[in-house]
């Protein structure tokens, strides 16, 4: 049981602060981010690139996150 | 300011740690909401950062790029509790395409002409609009279903009458189970798509029109809606973002509160009973119209159209703040009281039929 936990605590605490580290970033140069993902053209990409990123890095954070606290969904499966 | 010096624009709002926490919870609440109605929290993001002073445009380019990754999410999870309906999905995305580059064109000509304050009077009026027809509607069937106990949803006598057009290319739906014609699928697409490229909120046709017109279940429909969210979140933050539009910040701060409330909200689907997705979505719709209508003087006031004392308007202000707070919070506390309750008959009932199993 605790070996269990163990395993589903490493991949939480890699991902969050990986999650956390990209938001510390993000607030350091946070007028520099601006200024390139305004710009248009091909800078469009900066504000997308980034949206991607962190909802992967974050998203895995979470989708960690919430079974640990005792968030998880009733998955109906059919019955064989 | 430092800002200025590397060019930024004026429009961009300068952050503080209680505006961060400020996006940071209407992010979450806006993630827990659309995870459980299939809408955009948008609706419940774009006037949030308007109240705390970001441009109409800008809220609504920033919002759709906080969308598109987070209805990704929504639709990876919602499709393996088996709720989506890929083929409508797509269909109904590819319309909406059309309608958000209408949408789009709609808002630059008006930004162009009034400027800020026009922007912001237009998409306040829409949602309003929107809100008060869609959220009636809503909020009378929630109340119907819960009246009747009838826990199993039925196809409206609309929906029955759409699918019995026949009118080619007839497409099957294995998730609605029934064959229904292109040319009715295309224009809910549009609109969907019209109205996401200007309040950030296609859902509020998008799912009303999958349940009330093609006759899907509402957990159907909110899933499904989640996949057009992504395609149309993807294109129209591309548009957006050659525009310069997006406050890329604003974007990051509410998609971590939303990436954990939309996975919360998901998982609380699984929980409650049909009648109470569409109440709560009801209820929000309503409450956010209401808000939505005191703040609109204030944007009078800017084009001169009427004059109103600073007080009065600042009151307003304030009072339109308050009831989207209170709505918002009112709505997450729905949700996760009600997925608590849920979680908890089904501890009971799989107990006990563990112990008949067991006899």
């Amino acid at each position: 049981m605790k070996k269990e936990n163990n395993k589903k605590l490493i991949p939480l605490i890699i991902w969050g602060t990986l999650s956390l580290s990209s938001y510390l970033m993000i607030f350091l140069f946070q007028n520099e981010l601006l200024f390139y993902s305004t710009r248009g053209g091909i800078f469009s990409v900066v504000p997308l690139l980034f949206a991607f990123y962190f909802s992967f890095v974050h998203g895995a954070f979470a989708s960690y996150l919430l079974p640990f606290i005792g968030v998880e969904a009733i998955i109906k499966k059919e019955a064989h | 300011m430092e800002g200025n010096s590397m060019g930024i624009l004026s429009n961009f709002i300068t952050l503080d740690p209680t505006n961060m926490l400020f996006l940071l919870f209407v992010g979450f609440v806006g993630g827990l909401v659309s995870g459980f109605i299939g809408s955009g929290g948008a609706f419940v993001l774009t006037p949030g950062m308007m109240s705390i002073g970001v441009p109409g445009t800008i809220a609504v380019a920033s919002n759709m790029c906080h969308k598109f990754p987070k209805a990704m999410v929504g639709a990876y999870k919602r499709w393996k509790y088996g709720q989506v309906d890929i083929k409508l999905g797509l269909i109904m995305a590819i319309s909406a395409i059309l309608g958000v580059q209408v949408g789009i064109q709609i808002q630059e000509a008006i930004l162009k002409t009034w400027g800020n304050a026009g922007s912001n009077l237009y998409v306040s009026t829409m949602f309003i609009i929107v809100l008060t027809i869609v959220g009636t509607y809503v909020f009378k069937d929630a109340v119907n279903m819960a009246k009747s106990k009838n826990t199993k949803e039925e196809s409206t006598a609309l929906a029955k009458r759409i699918q019995s057009i026949n009118i080619p290319p007839m497409i099957y739906f294995d998730k609605i189970g029934a064959k229904i014609s292109f040319w009715v699928t295309f224009p809910i697409g549009f609109c969907t798509g019209l109205l996401a490229a200007t309040i950030a909120v296609g859902g509020f046709i998008g799912v009303p029109g999958m349940i009330y017109i093609l006759g899907a279940t509402s957990t159907v429909g909110t899933a499904t809606e989640l996949v057009i969210a992504f395609v149309m979140g993807l294109v129209g933050s591309v548009k957006w973002a050659m525009n310069g539009m997006i406050d890329i910040r604003l974007t990051l701060i509410i998609l971590a509160g939303s990436l954990i409330g939309v996975q919360i909200g998901a998982a609380a689907t699984t929980f409650v009973k049909p009648y109470l997705i569409k109440f709560v979505m009801g209820f929000i719709m309503l409450l956010v119209a209401g808000s939505r209508i005191l703040a609109v003087p204030q944007y009078l006031s800017e084009l001169n159209i009427i004059h109103l004392e600073k007080q009065a308007l600042s009151a307003l202000d304030q009072t339109s703040f308050m009831i989207m707070s209170l709505t918002l919070l009112a709505g997450a506390i729905i949700i996760v009281f009600s997925m608590v309750r849920g979680k908890r008959e089904f501890r009971r009932t799989s107990a006990i039929a563990q112990v008949k199993i067991n006899d």
